[in-house]
């Protein structure tokens, strides 16, 4: 028997319908394009220009004790943050990498108090001692 | 409270998307709504303290003093750098093993926390050896903290995700 394009969308639905948090996780991983919703353009545009009204406002609140940067300011490698921003994308991660790598080998270990915050994830864990 | 170590890629993608704010690509605006998100659902941010001090030369920068007004460092905790050894047995770089090991041994400024509960990364390779190895991890990480005072018998494995893999 045929599947028209309609049944075939209801099928595949029904089965989304079933899916727990964690297995939705995983189809968004393998099908993206789940993300992107071809008649939400304008939402976008709505969702971007609200994200960016909080953004200027949380930059606003710390306007009087910093500065916005600027191209000519000197930044991470040594740049400036004009040249650090025209770098692909591959070398910005490298100048971070070459910094931490090298922050990382001094770091000293420090003790933990007794009665430490322990995360619900880890005190719900199943024991098996 | 949920508590969250965002690594260093996730540091870096947030300040960047912080000076592209006005202009974000998609990428900057997932980075910059995820942060918010966080900062609404009042989660507790961390960050490597390593990635921290390399912020701070630069905390004269807008960019930078926001994002670090809404992070704390997470430091090394004790056992940290014997359970880093252990994972690189398991196929982690160096570094991948050192923020995995935070997330598990790491604390606050005080002593007061021992690991988070979710790693926050856009490393895939990283995520996905984390996923290969976790049931040998979790064996193995139990059978180190077996003999250990308080609270370090208590340190578990965090969730490993990646940035888009938050909220479905």
């Amino acid at each position: 028997m045929l599947t028209t394009p309609t049944s075939r969308v209801q099928k595949v639905a029904a089965l989304v319908q079933r899916l727990d948090r964690s297995e939705l996780r995983e189809l968004l991983r393998l099908v993206p394009r789940l993300r992107e919703d071809p008649e939400s353009g304008t939402d976008n545009v709505a969702h971007a220009a609200d994200l960016m009204g909080w953004v200027r406002e949380e930059l606003s609140r710390y306007a009087a004790e910093a500065q916005p940067m600027h191209d000519d300011d000197r930044f991470l490698g040594g740049m400036t943050v004009a040249a650090y921003f025209v770098l692909p994308e591959a070398e910005r991660e490298r100048i971070w990498d070459e910094m931490y790598a090298e922050a990382i080998e001094a770091a000293p270990e420090r003790e933990i108090k007794p009665d430490a915050n322990i995360s619900a994830r880890q005190k719900h864990r199943p024991r098996n001692r | 409270m949920p508590t969250y170590l965002l690594d260093k890629s996730i540091a870096r993608a947030i300040v960047e998307s912080l000076y592209h704010y006005e202009h974000p690509s998609a990428r900057e605006i997932e980075a910059l709504a995820t942060w918010r998100r966080w900062r609404l659902e009042r989660a507790r941010l961390f960050v490597p303290v390593e990635a921290v001090h390399i912020l701070m030369r630069f905390e004269q920068f807008l960019e930078v003093r926001v994002f670090l007004a809404t992070v704390e460092p997470l430091e090394s905790g004790r056992y940290l750098k014997r359970w880093a050894r252990r994972l690189r047995e398991h196929g982690f770089a160096r570094e991948d093993a050192h923020v995995l090991a935070l997330a598990t041994f790491g604390t606050d400024r005080v002593g007061g926390l021992l690991g988070v509960e979710g790693l926050i990364t856009l490393d895939q390779p990283f995520v996905n050896n984390f996923r290969n190895h976790e049931r040998a991890l979790r064996t193995r990480l139990s059978a180190m903290t077996h003999q250990l005072s308080a609270p370090y018998r208590d340190a578990a494995l965090p969730i490993v995700l990646r940035l888009e893999e938050l909220w479905p």
